[in-house]
């Protein structure tokens, strides 16, 4: 039995051992004449071991031969790649229609403005066909359409630099003209606007600001603003949308408030 | 017309990746060239932890099975060479596990299909093989790697997913433990 050497004499040895370089063995049985036998002993050992290499020839079938399942699998992997490949691009495809066609639905859909505008819980009015209006669309969610610390409407002051959701809001100049006005409310919302006899255009001012500023507003806050300023009543009809009053005229039953199914009693 | 003579080996041209591509690619006889490139370093590398030639046999078509159903998952972290030898050496562990190690007496069969060896190499090579037999599978591997298919340390802990310095005390321990049975067993004869 060998005796036991220190783990780096150790590596010494096995390198001398599993060495074919005669000067490597040279050297380390000069440094260590002492472990000649030791090194002669494990030169044999490996020597033998390496020569005991298992004879492969004849051992080993000559072909490989995968089960027909395996092959199956093989096979079907090749036509499963493009396979998937092509289901995938399908429902890519199916999911964009999906999405082009409730967007679709939700931009014909009647515009809803913001939860506790009085404007709100009448009913609203829908675009016409083919008329719809890009700009009507969507929730305006309160708050947006008003500053939280002013309680003014964003944008009376300095157009905002990125205005909230700008095309579900109707953009109204600080100084117009009524007819004006009812015409941008019109193309911008999409809903029809009837302007009944005695009513006179006239210059209105929306808002105090600077020519260019802009004031931001909710359909329904539009048409009120609107209201106000050209001194007129804006009665909501329904699908038919806006009909506008003189405001002398007095209206019973035609309080916007009412609901579509009010129908106004018309001045004769 | 321009020509070039270009030194594949160069641009890291490897056979073995042209191969893969071509049986991917759905080409089974490529899969033929890597099973004769390949099965008789395998055979040795499970004889050697299995010991007995039939085992071993099992274990190379066992082994080029797991390689055939598994060439697509192959990602080119390594040689092919180093993943195939992965493959064989889990394999004939767990192919040795299955067994239990049959107590067979290979060598001494292996021994009498060489006529001209003489008789001082069939004792030795009985001794080895009787010294291996009483190594557990996991050394077997080891030295087989390293003594049989001459891998490098670096290689050797690619194929047996380790670190360099773990595989040589892997090594080194075995090593250790075969010259031990080695000794006894030649103090015995």
């Amino acid at each position: 039995m060998s005796r036991k050497l220190d783990p780096e004499t150790e590596d010494l040895l096995w390198a001398a051992a599993e060495s074919d370089d005669p000067a490597v063995v040279e050297e380390f049985e000069r440094r260590f004449p002492d472990l000649r036998p030791e090194l002669a002993t494990r030169r044999v050992m490996v020597d033998v071991l390496r020569k005991s290499r298992p004879d492969a020839r004849g051992s080993v079938r000559a072909n490989f031969e995968p089960s027909p399942k395996q092959k199956e699998v093989l096979g079907k992997r090749v036509v499963l790649i493009p396979a998937m490949a092509a289901l995938l691009g399908v429902l890519a495809f199916g999911a964009y229609q999906a999405t082009l066609y409730f967007t679709r639905g939700k931009e014909e859909s009647p515009p809803i403005t913001s939860v506790g505008d009085p404007q709100a819980s009448g009913p609203q009015p829908t675009a016409p066909s083919g008329e719809t209006g890009d700009t009507a669309t969507g929730v305006i969610p309160d708050g947006m359409a008003r500053d939280p610390e002013t309680g003014r409407p964003y944008g009376v002051g300095e157009r905002p630099p990125n205005p909230p959701q700008p095309e579900k809001l109707v953009e109204l100049p600080p100084e117009t003209t009524l007819f004006a006005a009812l015409d941008q409310f019109s193309q911008q919302t999409g809903f029809s606007v009837q302007v009944l006899p005695g009513v006179v255009d006239a210059p209105i001012r929306l808002f105090d600001g600077q020519p260019g500023q802009a004031l931001y507003l909710p359909p329904g806050e539009a048409i009120r603003a609107i209201e106000r300023a050209g001194n007129v009543r804006i009665l909501d009809n329904g699908p038919e949308g806006y009909l506008v009053f003189p405001a002398g005229d007095s209206q019973p039953g035609s309080d916007p408030l009412g609901g579509p199914g009010m129908q106004p009693q018309l001045p004769d | 017309m321009m020509s070039a003579v270009i030194d594949m080996g160069a641009f890291g041209f490897d056979e073995d990746s042209v191969l893969v591509e071509r049986f991917l690619a759905g080409d089974h006889s490529a899969f033929d060239v890597l099973y004769e490139r390949y099965r008789e370093k395998v055979y040795v590398l499970a004889k050697g932890i299995l010991l007995d030639p039939d085992d071993a046999a099992d274990a190379v078509q066992e082994a080029f099975t797991l390689i055939f159903r598994n060439l697509p998952r192959f990602h080119r972290r390594s040689k092919l060479s180093t993943w195939i030898f992965r493959i064989a050496v889990n394999a004939s562990i767990q192919r040795g596990r299955r067994l239990k190690h049959r107590a067979r007496q290979a060598p001494l069969e292996e021994a009498a299909d060489r006529p001209y060896e003489s008789e001082q190499n069939l004792a030795d090579t009985d001794l080895i093989a009787k010294a291996m037999s009483r190594l557990r599978p996991e050394d077997r591997a080891i030295l087989s790697l390293f003594y049989w298919e001459d891998m490098t340390l670096n290689e050797i802990a690619e194929t047996l997913d380790c670190g360099a310095n773990a595989a040589k005390t892997r090594l080194y321990r075995a090593r250790e433990r075969f010259r031990e049975q080695y000794e006894r067993l030649g103090g015995e004869r």
